[in-house]
Order: structure tokens, then C-alpha cells, then sequence
């Protein structure tokens, strides 16, 4: 059973556990990573006439898909730390990006904000979770790209679709029906002067 | 189009890590993507011509440090997610220079990721690494540091764990 809040003992021991888990993990540079994904894109451009849009958002789709995979493989380590409060899920979303890309997560992605659909400054009236993007892992490797091509394609969405992936698989296994809508609502490309990321939580139906 | 703020350079990404899962698993999917819309020797290309790009954009900032070819090797797998080649020569030429040599991969982190791959026999499902090395060796012969005088270097996979052999072996034919 998914307990109702994680206490201070349960951060002290995840705070331990993701360092660890870092440690061990195989790692590799991640300037390459970004290299694999501008270039994934540009050889399915190639193969697929010219369309960068539908390049993209065949990569879009494919990561988002090996994000869930990701996470099911570390879900019985998420289990541990998992509450239902969604006040929890900042914790836990930094506890895996902490996972993902250690330490160095935060120069891309700055402390995740929890908003309540009734909190009096929430326009939308959802739950909501905001990050601030200070340095954008997929603008980094395309500066030298004709970037007026890629302004239109949400090409960061690469990224913010996985993580949208892994919430609703997070928010799956906490017994809390909501799907995840995940929208760029600042971006580098579009004349920003930071990124953000917001997802927004839809009540399921039924 | 340039930017007016500043979103990141490379070099905010060189030098840091991630996990090697996340490629792991995402790998199979640009397989199966390959395979889907291109014969199956045009996607072995595709797979190293995508390596070749990243390893050329790569070379802009990473300077290597190594001149025996193995230790070059070796360096590059380690840069990008570490890894254990070893080597064997094959044949010399009349002047006792390596021709044609053997890389074995003892640890191939993409084979790692080959479980969910559809008709991966029709493929070297690592030809990726190949076409890191190949162009690595190259663009190093280019620069004329190398301890040895090749002017050229081919490197093709022959055998990939992914695909159910017992080994990923790649091999390197010298032109001099």
C-alpha cells in the first residue's frame, strides 16, 4: 500500500539511496546523448523527405516510450519513497531526474514546483507542476543548426514528453487517475529567456 | 535564426554524464525504425553514418589524447560509455604493418539494449561502434599524429552479441 505522505527518515534514506544508485550506475558523456538525438532526428528527416516535424515527433514518441521502460526498471527502488500526496511528487520527480542525470540535473532543470488547481494564482484551476529550464539539454547541441527550421517543431518537447510519460506511469502506480498535458510555455527558440515546462494534471473520467 | 539568450553550448554538456540506460533503450527503437523504412544493409549504413556525425561534432571539443590506436580506442569508449576492447592482428603487410585487425568488444553497451529489436539478424545490430572508430581513425590519420602511418582505415562489424553471436567484433582494414 502507497503511504499517505513521505516523512523526513524516507527522505534521508532516498537522499542516500539516489547517490548511490548514481554511483554504481554505467554512465556515459552527455554531450553525446544530445549528439544521438539531433542526429537521430536529422537521419529520420532524411529518410522520411524532408518532414522535420514528423522527424521529431517520431523521436518524441519513441523516447517518451523508452522513459516509462526506464522507469518500470527502477520502479521497485520508486516504491520505497512513493507517497500519494501530490505535494510528494516534486521529491520524487528530483529523487529520478537525480537518477537520470545525477547531480548535474539541476543546471537543467531547476527546482520542480507543485501548484494546487485551488491555489488562487492557478489560472488553469489544475493541478499543475512548473519547471524552470535554466539550460536547455536539446538547444545546447542544435545552436549550430539552421534553428529557424526548429523554432516551430517544440523540439525540447523530446524531453518534457518523457517526463510527461513518467509522471503519468508514476501517477498510474499511485492510484492517482490524472493524465498528464505537458506544455513548453517558454522556450529559448520562441525568444525566452529561460525554458518552462509545465504539466498539467486532467482528472480521468470514469 | 540566433538566439537572443543563452539556452546552453556543448560545452555545458561535455564532461557531464547519464545514465547509459537511456540510450540503451532508446536505441531499439531507431533500429526498428531503420528497419522499417530502409533495407536492411542501407539501415547497417544509416547506424554508422549517425555514429560518424555525433563522433565528427564530438571531435570539435573532445581532443584526444592517445596515438596508438587501441589506446585511441579505448579513450573513445571511455569518453562515451565506457566499454573493453581488446585487439588482435589478423594479417601484416610485407613491411610488417598491421593490415587487417580484429577490435573484440567485451563489454558492447548497446548489445546491452538488443532484446526488443525486430529481424535484428538482418542486421550487425552494434554497427554503430564501427562507425565511431572508423571515423575517429581518420580524422586522426588526417592530423598526422598517429604512432602508426596509415593513411586510411575501414572498419566494419562482422559479429554483434544483439544479433545472438558470442562476440562483437569489428574489423579494421589499414590502407598505406
Amino acid at each position: 500500500m502507497v503511504r499517505k505522505k513521505i516523512g523526513p527518515f524516507k527522505k534521508f534514506l532516498a537522499a542516500i539511496g539516489k547517490r548511490l544508485l548514481w554511483w554504481r550506475a554505467e554512465k556515459m558523456d552527455l554531450y553525446v546523448l544530445a549528439l544521438m538525438a539531433r542526429e537521430t532526428v536529422i537521419k529520420y528527416r532524411e529518410i522520411l523527405n524532408g518532414d522535420l516535424q514528423r522527424a521529431a515527433n517520431i523521436l518524441k514518441e519513441q523516447f517518451a516510450s523508452s522513459a516509462r521502460t526506464y522507469l518500470q526498471s527502477f520502479m521497485s527502488q520508486i516504491k520505497l519513497i512513493a507517497s500519494n500526496d501530490l505535494k510528494d511528487i516534486t521529491f520524487i520527480a528530483e529523487v529520478s531526474l537525480y537518477s537520470i542525470l545525477g547531480p548535474d540535473y539541476r543546471k537543467f532543470f531547476s527546482n520542480i514546483k507543485y501548484v494546487a488547481a485551488d491555489d488562487p494564482n492557478n489560472l488553469e484551476k489544475l493541478h499543475k507542476f512548473v519547471n524552470i529550464v535554466p539550460k536547455c539539454l536539446m538547444c545546447s547541441a542544435i545552436r549550430d543548426l539552421n534553428l529557424e527550421e526548429y523554432k516551430d517543431t517544440n523540439y525540447g518537447e523530446i524531453i518534457t514528453n518523457a517526463l510527461a510519460s513518467l509522471l503519468e506511469l508514476l501517477l498510474d502506480y499511485l492510484d492517482l487517475h490524472y493524465s498528464v498535458e505537458v506544455k513548453e510555455t517558454q522556450c529559448f527558440m520562441r525568444g525566452s529567456p529561460f525554458g518552462e515546462v509545465v504539466m498539467f494534471l486532467h482528472e480521468k473520467k470514469g | 535564426m540566433t538566439l537572443e539568450y543563452n539556452p546552453g553550448t556543448p560545452e555545458d554538456l561535455f564532461g557531464k554524464k547519464a545514465r547509459v540506460l537511456v540510450a540503451q533503450m532508446t536505441y531499439p527503437d531507431l533500429v526498428n525504425f531503420l528497419l522499417h523504412h530502409r533495407t536492411p544493409e542501407q539501415a547497417e549504413e544509416d547506424l554508422r553514418d549517425i555514429s560518424m556525425r555525433i563522433c565528427k561534432k564530438l571531435l570539435e571539443l573532445w581532443k584526444p589524447k592517445s596515438r596508438k590506436v587501441l589506446n585511441l580506442i579505448k579513450e573513445l569508449l571511455r569518453l562515451i560509455w565506457g566499454g573493453n576492447m581488446i585487439f588482435k592482428v589478423i594479417q601484416y603487410d610485407d613491411r610488417k604493418r598491421p593490415l587487417l585487425v580484429q577490435f573484440i568488444d567485451k563489454d558492447c553497451k548497446i548489445c546491452k539494449s538488443g532484446e526488443e529489436v525486430l529481424e535484428v539478424s538482418k542486421i550487425h545490430y552494434c554497427s554503430a561502434i564501427s562507425g565511431f572508430v572508423e571515423y575517429l581513425l581518420n580524422y586522426m590519420a588526417q592530423q598526422g599524429t598517429m604512432k602508426l602511418k596509415y593513411k586510411s582505415a575501414d572498419v566494419r562489424t562482422t559479429s554483434s552479441k544483439g544479433n545472438g553471436d558470442k562476440q562483437c567484433i569489428h574489423f579494421c582494414t589499414f590502407t598505406y
